[in-house]
């Protein structure tokens, strides 16, 4: 079971590794000695452990024992991979209490009843093993020390036959890291070619995605642009019809605003044509207050106006018939009509007969009679009007009816 | 309620526009007038002095016989201007005067040498002027034509101032009368007996051109129709048949004298022709038919008759028919006179008062009596028809009278000697 976990845990600790490890430089050759001394240390304490407690540390140095002929023999099958397990390997010391702990753990999962012994024969161990590994320590540090030398010897030995067979070694290493480094530089130019190729397939994805995505931006772009000129269209006749309406309604306000102005200037015309035929009417009224109230003065005045021509006319009828001197062997059926004009003093300024008798001494004696009668000076008593009208307007009709 | 007030506006203003319009024009209707005379000036001749005649008077005279004017008297003439442009009318119509005559007299040889002018005083203005000549000293003959200048100026009607009149008188009594005929001007002066006898004189017609006279005369005992030459003196003797031979009158032409002959037994009207002497008998009928008178036409004759019972006026008309009675006012119309223009008749009508001169409108019957004298006989009408000079009784004796054809004015002219009667005027001789 534990090496189930183990191969698991190194497998997962080489993953790990080989994951890390992938970019490095393949040159670790130099650590090959400590590593071998390190391993050589391992393997003591392994050694002194299983001594001392040889029921429960036996399996496990074993197997790391195993396990350790196992990497060797598997330097040989695979370089890379030793190189990993050698990695893997030199990373165990950095942390040698590790899986200590979780195994302890595990015996207790597993080993329930012994839990108590284990316990106390741990705390016995605990404390003999502290001196122990006290005294381990320093006799281990001794022997280290020692066979640290003579391993340093042999190791010099073995590193020199091993720096042939090293060299061999690396020369065959070279050159099958020359052709792993071919095939790897292959295999890196492939997988550069691949990555370039993955790379320029990502990029070309990228690139599609990427000119997916500008499409799609750019569609986006265009549907946004497109969204914003209808947004802007919408909003353009949105504002076009605000304005509309804004116009439609300052039109309305304009025309009810003039419709108001007319209304008003309807309403102050016909006010003012109001208040015009009210003053028209109150004129009219008052001027024929005026009238009906003056009415008698002016009928007096009227009546005597009348009656000054009235006076005049008897005057002038009086005056003339007293001047007109009828033609002997005048018949009574003469007629005669003479028009006369008065000068300003009431002189004769011209008798015209307008309508003759056909006696010339009948019309005669009427030109003669008005000449004589003449002038009518009374005129001047007459309105300066009634003077104007009566002036050039006066006919006279002479029939002779009687005989003074 | 402003309905009715401007309804009420408009009416006063209708109501003032037509009362302006009434008054714009005066109309006087004039219907009387006087029946005086016109007031005339006839200012005395620059130069009269020492003339045989005083020409401003007689023509002063004339213009006042015709009845038509009223001279004003010399006493009122405050100036005495010769000619127009000495004339101040303000003067002359102060004194009321219509007309101014003025003029000058001169003497020259043979004559005279008269200028006048007749202004409108009225008018202020000259009507006429003329320079007349005379010959000899017939300055009366000159006046009367300055006289009808200015009558026919004024009155246009042609003056008779230089027509004549023919008479008869009779002077004396018993078997010592003497009879004669005799020719004046129209204003009764200047008169000449142009037929004395001891036998009565009856009337006198004048023959159309003034130059003759037809008349009755009893020289011979018996009535007998003569025509004398006013001019010569010399005369003949027309008619003589048996019994009354009466009543001559010329017919408008000169060439046939109607009278009354009771040659055949009542008095009837024949036409003699003046040439041979033969007559024509008009009228026949058991009645007397007397006094012809010839219508100024000539083509019907006016006369006397009694056949309705007393004497009144019929008129025939010749070559036809029965004569036609005129006058109808009163029992008594007789001896009638056409005026010249043959519209109306002067007759003598015997009223309530007496005989008087009296007209009748032909165009009706109404009869208007113009004399103011009751004893009036023998009418004669003057040429122009303004006046009619008739006979009438002044106490016991004849006199001469004349009244105007309308009756308005009438004088009487100056008395002949003796008992005048049977006045003819003239035709106009000129």
């Amino acid at each position: 079971m534990w090496g189930y976990f183990l191969s698991h845990r190194k497998m997962g600790k080489g993953k790990a590794h080989m994951a890390l490890k992938s970019p490095r430089d393949p040159q670790d050759v130099g650590y090959k000695w400590p590593t071998v001394l390190a391993i050589g240390v391992h393997v003591a304490i392994v050694a002194f452990s299983l001594i001392s407690l040889p029921s429960r540390e036996a399996e496990p140095d074993s197997s790391s024992i195993v396990q350790a002929t196992l990497v060797s023999t598997e330097t040989f099958t695979d370089q890379a991979q030793q190189a990993t397990e050698e990695q893997a390997a030199m990373n165990a010391p950095a942390e040698p209490e590790a899986p200590e702990e979780p195994a302890a753990n595990d015996s207790e999962q597993q080993a329930a009843a012994e839990q108590q012994a284990a316990e106390e024969a741990a705390q016995q161990a605990a404390e003999a093993e502290a001196q122990a590994l006290e005294e381990a320590r320093a006799a281990a540090e001794a022997e280290a020390q020692r066979r640290a030398e003579e391993a340093a010897a042999q190791a010099a030995q073995q590193a020199a036959e091993a720096a042939e067979r090293e060299a061999e070694a690396e020369a065959a290493a070279q050159r099958q890291r020359e052709v792993e480094e071919a095939q790897r530089q292959q295999e890196a130019a492939e997988q550069q070619r691949r990555e370039e190729e993955e790379a320029a397939r990502q990029r070309e994805a990228e690139e599609q995605q990427r000119r997916e995505a500008e499409e799609a931006e750019r569609q986006r772009e265009a549907a946004e642009q497109k969204r914003r000129e209808e947004e802007e269209a919408a909003r353009q006749r949105e504002a076009e019809e605000q304005r509309l309406r804004e116009q439609e309604e300052a039109q309305r306000e304009r025309e009810a605003e003039a419709q108001r102005q007319r209304e008003a200037e309807e309403q102050q015309r016909r006010e003012a044509e109001a208040e015009r035929q009210r003053e028209a009417a109150e004129a009219a009224e008052a001027a024929m207050q005026r009238q009906l109230a003056g009415e008698a003065e002016a009928a007096a005045n009227a009546q005597q106006a009348e009656q000054a021509a009235n006076n005049f006319s008897n005057i002038m009828r009086r005056a003339i018939e007293q001047a007109w001197i009828i033609p002997a062997g005048s018949s009574d059926g003469m007629r005669a009509s003479v028009n006369v004009r008065l000068g300003p003093s009431g002189e004769v300024l011209l008798v015209n007969v307008t309508s003759s008798s056909g006696d010339s001494a009948f019309d005669q004696s009427i030109i003669q009679a008005v000449e004589q009668a003449a002038p009518f000076s009374e005129l001047l008593q007459l309105s300066e009007a009634q003077q104007r009208e009566i002036r050039r307007n006066i006919t006279l009709n002479f029939s002779p009816g009687g005989v003074r | 309620m402003q309905t009715q007030v401007l309804k009420k506006f408009w009416l006063l203003c209708l109501l003032i526009t037509f009362s302006s319009v009434a008054s714009a024009n005066l109309t006087i209707e004039i219907t009387r007038g006087s029946d005086q005379a016109l007031p005339i000036g006839v200012v005395p001749f620059a130069g009269s002095d020492g003339l045989p005649e005083d020409v401003a008077q007689i023509v002063q005279d004339d213009l006042e016989r015709s009845g038509y004017f009223a001279p004003l008297a010399r006493s009122a003439m405050f100036e005495q201007p010769s000619q127009s442009d000495d004339v101040q009318f303000g003067t002359w119509r102060s004194l009321d005067v219509r007309y101014l005559v003025v003029g000058r007299a001169a003497q020259t040889d043979g004559g005279f040498e008269l200028q006048f002018e007749l202004m409108d005083v009225s008018g202020q203005r000259r009507m006429i002027g003329e320079t007349v000549t005379v010959r000899g000293n017939d300055l009366r003959g000159a006046a009367h034509y300055i006289s009808d200048q200015i009558f026919e100026e004024i009155t246009d009607i042609r003056g008779a101032f230089s027509t004549k009149i023919a008479y008869v008188t009779a002077q004396g009594v018993g078997d010592n009368m003497q009879f004669g005929l005799y020719v004046a001007d129209a204003d009764g002066r200047r008169s000449e007996q142009v037929l004395t006898s001891d036998e009565p004189i009856m009337s006198p017609a004048w023959s159309p051109d003034g130059t003759k006279l037809a008349y009755v005369s009893f020289e011979t005992e018996r009535p007998a129709i003569y025509i004398q030459d006013v001019a010569t003196g010399q005369r003949v003797q027309a008619t003589s048949f048996d019994g009354i031979n009466g009543a001559p009158a010329w017919s408008p032409d000169g060439r046939r004298i109607a009278m009354s002959l009771s040659k055949d037994g009542q008095p009837e009207i024949y036409i003699m022709d003046v040439a041979n002497r033969s007559v024509e008998r008009i009228t026949n009928n058991n009645s007397i038919d007397t006094e012809p008178a010839w219508a100024p036409d000539g083509r019907s004759l006016l006369f006397t008759s009694d056949r309705s019972g007393g004497p009144q006026l019929y008129q025939y008309t010749l070559g036809g028919g029965e004569a036609q009675r005129l006058t109808f006012t009163g029992n008594y119309n007789a001896r009638g006179r056409y005026s010249p223009d043959g519209e109306q008749i002067f007759l003598i009508h015997r009223s309530s008062r007496g005989y008087q001169v009296a007209r009748q409108d032909l165009s009706g019957d109404r009869l208007v009596v113009l004399s103011e004298s009751t004893r009036d006989e023998s009418p004669s009408v003057a040429p122009n028809g303004t006046m009619v000079i008739f006979a009438t009784q002044q106490g016991n004796s004849g006199v001469l009278s004349a009244v105007s054809a309308d009756g308005r004015s009438s004088f009487r002219l100056p008395s002949a000697q003796g008992d005048v009667r049977d006045p003819a005027w003239s035709p106009f001789l000129n």
